[in-house]
């Protein structure tokens, strides 16, 4: 597909909202996703991620605000952002007595992909998914991994510049997982616009390059995952490793008002410290000078998990 | 695949594993560009080539149907009933069929080898084929294509038209076998193949639309069940009149069965066009505009129904003294029934005009004055509603009030003015109270067609049963003589105005209650009157010339 040379930014949400009567799945969410830029969207269950997608990709339609692919309205100009879209829904629908590759076929055609692009993208497609082995297999044999594979194919048969995937590992095993990833990693690579949403955290972590935290429709955080944890910070975590005697730097901890969940087993002690930089350098001088030897004194570093943990509250609705 | 490779026994299952893994790892036939020389060759080539301008919902249903074991019962059925009907047609008609023409006798047994899958089987594998993208979730996949809803219903409708044509070819031999029996001629046999096919193009038109009404599962079986009901009507019907009207009588030689069957193919090809219509708008994005179109096409279909009826009028059918005015007059029934409908269900739409439908909305001045009526909203649905429907009675009425300019040797018993004032009266009454309350009701109410119909309905049956409870009341009891009293009993009204006629007054009082009921409706506020058309986003103007230059747009930035 010939894409316009749009500078601006791939995916723009505009203060979408979504109700369902009473229920706001989509709270004023506004970001953006840079072209060739990985975007994870990450949050629990329910919290508006889905609605999100769907109403980008023109299934739903937002109370208000907008969203927009490639500059083009998902709202008002549907048929100018699908041709420009991959969609990979969470739970989706396919014709089982149909074969991949017809299946494929099918959707190319769809698309308005004929003649010789067509062969080509179906070959490509094939041999990306690694769908090319199982071409003359029916749908409804194939595995949740390989209907993941086939929905992704599904999405790439067009060569879109924007994806969409709406948990593409869920219920997968880790070796599906994994092939998925690096499938993923090969459209970035490639230049494609990804807008991901996922459970599996350490897996978007390693993947995107921004992400968005979003809880009970309201979008809490947005980033990289460095940025969030820096912004959002309320706590560090710190490992010290001491020579001398493990209660003696306890009680000298114990002392400090902005330490928090103090551990200390084996010449270890683990403690969160609530405040920045000038509190992390008060309390290691607070030890020196209280005669505890330090072998190590570091803060540790937060996983994803613990940025998601830090800022979402788990509410549902 | 591979599960068969490892787990099959023996020589021979070796030997067909070798053949199963061959094809695995051949490339698929899809994947593989039409290479080659020679002939045939070529020909895959263009096929290849012609294909792409196939739709593709054809080429996957086609696909599908080839491996479904119902398609292939059912033509297998059909072949089979077709043979066993030519054995057992020349049994029973041994040794007449030596002597005498009985090939009418073996038309008969045919006529339901082929219209027991036409008009059955395929509208309802049609309709359950988009009910079902519907209800298994591949409509959302096949929803965010290129495919428009037009294309997506033209698709199921095309491979229905498919289905049809294979059917025929299984009983054509058969038709073609009574032929040469003599006793029927062939312009009575393409007669009952055209209505056939049209009777279950029309079937199938209707149960796609009635596939896109319902997306819950629940509403979906009581949509089915509803076409089961149609499919098995019309199958009576057109039995009775393929059978007795067509084949019975040998009409096929008669210029006046053609008229009548023109008239039929006209009537039904526009009901046709505007199920599909209906049908795509209903599955269309919510953003489009799904209301102008139907407008234009609703607007000329009353054009089609009252050049029918008057070709039926004036067309003396051989006997030139005999005229009458009381066809006109159906035809009024069917255009004040007609735009009574259609005007309950535009009330079903948004007053809210989104931003891509004011890009389309007339820009000058003549253009909105011209087209407002066909701009969405329940407003403008009801002014085009009632305008359309009350300008065709009038302009008919007046026209058969003229006596220089129709003649009718065996007028009717009611004035045909008085008949146009009288539905007129109706159209505007009824129409105008449905929009009052459902303006009230939505204030409560999700907007959805099924609303208006309901209110339709209750406001239809309050008109009939208002006047019996009126009577009981005020004189104790019922009577079987129509009054004054009995205006707003449409029914019975409507019953008396063609025999034995009512008088000018009954129209100009139903016309002055439906004109106060719809200057009601005109003070009320019409939100969508104050939409002006809007100008296309700067990003899609660019978007729209790059697609049509090779010049790239300065204004592809988001500055711009």
């Amino acid at each position: 597909m010939i894409a316009t040379p749009w500078t601006g930014p791939a995916i723009e949400l505009q203060n979408l909202s979504r109700e369902f009567g009473s229920t706001k799945a989509v709270n004023e969410v506004s970001f953006t996703v840079p072209r060739g830029s990985v975007f994870g969207y990450i949050g629990p269950n329910g919290a508006g991620k889905t609605t999100s997608m769907r109403i980008l990709a023109t299934l739903e339609l937002p109370t208000s605000g907008e969203a927009f692919v490639d500059g083009l309205s998902s709202i008002n100009d549907p048929d100018q952002v699908r041709g420009r879209l991959g969609f990979m829904p969470d739970g989706f629908g396919t014709y089982g007595d149909m074969n991949c590759a017809e299946y494929l076929d099918f959707f190319a055609r769809s698309y308005g992909v004929v003649g010789r692009e067509r062969t080509a993208r179906l070959r490509w497609v094939m041999g990306f998914t690694g769908l090319d082995k199982l071409a003359y297999k029916p749908i409804r044999g194939l595995s949740k991994g390989m209907k993941q594979r086939l929905c992704l194919g599904r999405a790439l048969v067009h060569d879109p510049a924007v994806l969409i995937l709406d948990e593409p590992a869920a219920g997968l095993d880790p070796r599906a997982r994994i092939e998925l990833r690096q499938m993923i990693r090969a459209l970035a690579a490639e230049g494609k616009t990804i807008l991901i949403s996922s459970h599996i955290l350490t897996e978007l972590a390693e993947m995107c390059d921004r992400i968005g935290i979003i809880e009970q429709g309201r979008l809490l955080a947005t980033g990289s995952v460095a940025e969030i944890r820096q912004k959002l910070r309320k706590t560090r975590n710190v490992l010290v490793r001491v020579t001398s005697p493990l209660p003696e730097a306890m009680a000298i901890l114990q002392q400090h008002a902005s330490i928090d969940r103090l551990e200390g087993d084996n010449g270890l002690i683990r403690f969160h410290i609530t405040g920045g930089d000038r509190e992390q350098t008060e309390i290691l001088r607070s030890l020196i000078e209280g005669g505890v030897e330090v072998l190590q004194y570091a803060p540790l570093d937060e996983s994803l998990e613990d940025v998601f943990l830090q800022i979402t509250k788990g509410h549902v609705q | 695949m591979s599960d068969a490779v490892d787990t099959t026994p023996g020589l021979e299952a070796n030997a067909a594993n070798a053949q199963v893994a061959a094809i695995a790892v051949a490339p698929h036939p899809l994947t593989i560009d039409p290479a080659g020389e020679g002939f045939w060759a070529s020909i895959d080539r263009l096929t290849d080539r012609a294909s792409g301008w196939l739709n593709p919902i054809l080429i996957k249903e086609a696909r599908q149907a080839l491996k479904s074991k119902q398609f292939i019962i059912t033509f297998f059925s059909l072949l089979m009933c077709s043979w066993l009907w030519t054995i057992l047609g020349i049994v029973l008609q041994t040794p007449d069929v030596y002597f005498i023409p009985t090939g009418e006798t073996m038309l008969y047994g045919f006529y339901f080898v082929l219209a027991i899958p036409m008009l059955g089987m395929v509208p309802l594998v049609a309709h359950r084929s988009l009910a079902a993208e519907i209800d298994d979730g591949t409509f959302e996949m096949l929803a965010i294509t290129k495919l428009s809803s037009m294309r997506i219903v033209l698709g199921k409708l095309n491979s229905a038209m498919l289905q049809m044509l294979i059917y025929f070819a299984a009983v054509v031999p058969g038709l073609a076998f009574s032929y040469l029996l003599r006793g029927v001629n062939m312009p009575t046999m393409v007669m009952l193949v055209i209505v056939v096919f049209f009777s279950a193009m029309l079937l199938t038109t209707f149960g796609l639309l009635v596939a896109t009404l319902a997306s819950h599962r629940a509403w979906q079986a009581l949509a089915l069940l509803a076409v089961i009901g149609v499919v098995l009507i019309a199958q009576f019907i057109c039995g009775a009149v393929c059978l007795d009207g067509i084949l019975g009588t040998d009409v096929g030689s008669e210029s006046e069965a053609w008229f009548v069957l023109a008239a039929f193919v006209l009537v039904g090809a526009t009901c046709m066009v505007l199920f599909i219509k209906a049908a795509a708008a209903r599955i269309a994005p919510v953003t489009e505009n799904r209301s102008t179109g139907l407008r234009w096409w609703m607007f000329l279909q009353q054009l089609v129904w009252i050049f029918t009826f008057a070709y039926l009028t004036f067309y003396n059918f051989g006997d030139p003294g005999f005229r009458s005015a009381e066809p006109m007059h159906f035809a009024m029934i069917v255009i004040a029934g007609y735009w009574c409908l259609m005007g309950t269900l535009m009330l079903a739409e948004s007053p809210e005009l989104s931003p891509r439908v004011q890009r389309g909305l007339p820009s000058t001045f003549a253009g909105r004055m011209l087209k407002l009526w066909f701009n969405p909203g329940p407003g403008t649905g009801f002014m085009f509603a009632t305008c359309s429907g009350v300008t065709a009675m009038l302009v008919i009425g007046i026209f058969l009030s003229i006596p220089e300019l129709v003649d009718f040797s065996s007028s009717s018993k009611t004035a045909s003015m008085t008949m146009a004032l009288l539905l007129s009266g109706y159209l505007l009454f009824y129409l105008g109270t449905v929009r009052l309350l459902v303006m009230l009701l939505h204030l409560i109410l999700r907007r959805t067609f099924v609303v208006p119909i309901v209110v339709l309905a209750a406001v239809l049956f309050a008109g009939v049963i208002i006047p019996f409870l009126a009577r009981v009341v005020l004189a104790g009891g019922m009577s079987g003589s129509h009054s004054m009293i009995d205006l707003p009993n449409w029914g019975w009204t409507i019953e008396r105005a063609f025999w034995p006629g009512v008088g000018w007054e009954f129209g100009l009082l139903a016309f002055t209650a439906g004109g106060l009921v719809f200057a009601l409706n005109l003070l009320l506020f019409f939100r969508e009157f104050t939409y002006r058309r809007i100008a296309e986003p700067a990003r899609l103007q660019a978007e729209q010339a790059w697609s049509e230059s090779d010049i790239v747009p300065d204004v592809l930035t988001p500055d711009a």
